[in-house]
């Protein structure tokens, strides 16, 4: 569904991000981790066209670039880490502009809302102002309105996390991790995920993509790519592996 | 926090609105009787003769106080409404119609036609020259703050904020060289008055808010989309850089009617639009016309207290804005620092 190529990023002509290839298939939840600085935040706003970008960026079989704004906007979202929303606004009204690029019945579309934000466990908060929300049910209510923009695409959709973990609690980042591997599996999503936590993307992603200064440095199963070698190579940092009963990977 | 209705909240604008209005034709260097004023008005739109109010009376009515109330109505809808869309696209509850330049540049305009043009075309010249003036300088400004990356909000403020230090500049120059007689006409304008009005600025203002009106509920909903963030607005499907050059624009020439047709009158684009957002929330769609009833309301009052306060004479409205907003102002500010602190 997802097809980078020769996807480059300048600025004051250094190389801020040079991607020769990566591919995403409908059902997959791959995780994109590195770094601080690697360029995990660039390749998301060169995906979404938040930044000039040099290369091919192809959804669905078509440049992302001859997408109509809200049809794009119907088979991508992005949750951002955080958002700049100041404004008073309820809960659930932030949920609803989710509706934006949809044509859905106002009955139809308060169902909708009601249903996301209680997938998404915030739907007790739905009367609260936003801005008297914590960080990490502010992250969820925003999940909430971006599956509410996916709610009606014709193709599988694409969803960005970035960091959708950083400030939610330890039962919560895993719910989150859960519904996104849930989303892929059951709804045939296509999940691309930041992650700061590789016994997250070793528990969760089907693959990951290991950036480093700007490029692809390794491509894979989580399993073979997070090894004590490869992470010292790249964090500077060796951690002992152990595995669990059932084989699972843990680093430690 | 506690909401109010929308509908209740419009029902009670629309009834104060009513009441300041009867106020407006009653009150004034000279007293009306209240049923004779209102069935004066009636029998000026259907053509009856209920009224009992003297020939003179009714001309006070009819060609002085409604075509003012019908201004201040109409301004102080614009500019309300231009002020919520301001702090919509800047997402900030403290930005102000004049943010980007518009009653600055306005304002050479029209200190330059005052001074150097001739007095006799004055009554139209400047006008033109305040909306010619101020939609230039907010274009400067719009132009100014494109980035390779789109329009920069800070690069867009801090270029205001040279063109009104400019402007000031400007302005005295131009003042230097003006006769006693037009630093008094200069100075008056500047403070804003709605002693001018007459059917041109009347026809002028209501078609402008009309419009207005239309073109920002239009954009009520990607209003509140970006009240997000840009990045966010655009990723649920909005051309962001459209949208924010239709805003300013139409923000522009909102401010730019408003400031020909009245002088400079500040506050109303600031302090309606919090407040409203205070008593029914910040979507959008409701806010729009509620701050329209509200700024319609508050610059009638304003009005009203200005043709009242020193009888026979009247102090220019733009004063008496400022004197109700500035405090306002101050408190919200304040209120903000709180908000900071914790």
């Amino acid at each position: 569904m997802l097809f980078i190529q020769n996807l480059h990023v300048y600025s004051d002509k250094k190389v801020l991000l040079n991607v020769d290839q990566i591919q995403l298939q409908s059902g997959d939840v791959m995780g994109v981790l590195g770094p601080n600085g690697a360029g995990k935040s660039t390749l998301f706003k060169a995906i979404t066209g938040d930044i000039q970008s040099q290369g091919d960026v192809t959804l669905h079989n078509r440049s992302r670039k001859a997408w109509a704004h809200q049809a794009l906007a119907r088979h991508l979202g992005v949750l951002a880490q955080a958002s700049q929303l100041s404004f008073p606004f309820h809960a659930q009204e932030v949920v609803a502009l989710g509706l934006t690029p949809l044509s859905l019945s106002h009955k139809e579309g308060w169902k909708q809302i009601k249903r996301l934000m209680a997938r998404t466990d915030c739907l007790h908060l739905a009367e609260r102002s936003y801005t008297s929300l914590s960080g990490g049910e502010r992250q969820r209510v925003q999940l909430a309105r971006v599956l509410l923009q996916l709610s009606q695409a014709e193709h599988a959709p694409l969803l960005l996390l970035d960091e959708p973990t950083s400030a939610q609690d330890l039962g919560q980042q895993h719910s989150i991790l859960d519904l996104a591997r849930q989303l892929a599996k059951e709804e045939g999503y296509g999940v691309l995920v930041i992650l700061h936590d590789l016994n997250q993307a070793l528990q969760y992603c089907d693959l990951c993509i290991l950036l480093d200064r700007g490029e692809v440095a390794l491509q894979g199963k989580p399993a073979e790519i997070l090894t004590p070698d490869t992470i010292e190579h790249h964090w500077q940092y060796r951690p002992e592996q152990v595995s669990l009963n059932n084989g699972q990977p843990i680093l430690i | 926090m506690l909401r109010l209705s929308p509908l209740l909240t419009a029902s009670a604008l629309l009834v104060l609105l009513l009441l300041s209005a009867l106020l407006s034709i009653m009150m004034g260097a000279m007293p009306l009787p209240a049923l004779d004023s209102l069935l004066s008005v009636i029998d000026a739109m259907a053509g009856s003769t209920f009224s009992r109010l003297l020939d003179y009376q009714q001309a006070v009515v009819m060609e002085l106080r409604v075509p003012r109330i019908l201004l201040a109505l109409a301004i102080g809808a614009i500019l309300a409404q231009c002020g919520t869309v301001m702090q919509g696209l800047f997402r900030n509850p403290l930005a102000d119609p004049g943010i980007i330049g518009v009653s600055s540049g306005a304002a050479v305009g029209a200190v330059i036609a005052i001074v150097w043009l001739p007095a006799s075309i004055a009554s139209w010249s400047v006008p033109v020259a305040a909306f010619v003036a101020g939609l230039g300088a907010t274009l400067l400004v719009y132009g100014l703050s494109q980035t390779r990356s789109g329009t920069s909000v800070l690069v867009l403020l801090l270029a205001g904020v040279a063109l009104s230090a400019f402007a000031g500049a400007a302005i005295g120059f131009v003042s230097y060289f003006a006769s006693d007689e037009n630093l008094r006409a200069l100075s008056l304008w500047q403070m804003g008055s709605l002693a001018g009005s007459n059917t041109h600025r009347i026809l002028l203002a209501v078609c402008t808010l009309i419009l207005l009106s239309i073109a920002f509920q239009r954009r009520a909903n990607a209003l509140n989309a970006l009240l997000l963030g840009e990045s966010d607005a655009r990723h649920l499907g909005i051309n962001v850089e459209r949208l924010k050059l239709e805003l300013i624009v139409l923000t522009a020439i909102g401010v730019g009617v408003a400031v020909a047709c009245s002088g400079i009158i500040g506050f109303i684009g600031l302090v309606v639009p919090h407040i409203v957002r205070m008593a029914t929330g910040p979507n959008h769609k409701t806010l729009l016309p509620l701050a329209a009833l509200c700024g319609a309301l508050l610059l009638l009052i304003a009005d009203l207290f200005s043709r009242l306060s020193v009888q026979p004479a009247e102090l220019p409205v733009g004063l008496v804005t400022a004197l109700m907003g500035a405090p306002f102002f101050l408190i919200m500010l304040i209120q903000q620092r709180r908000r900071w602190d914790s």
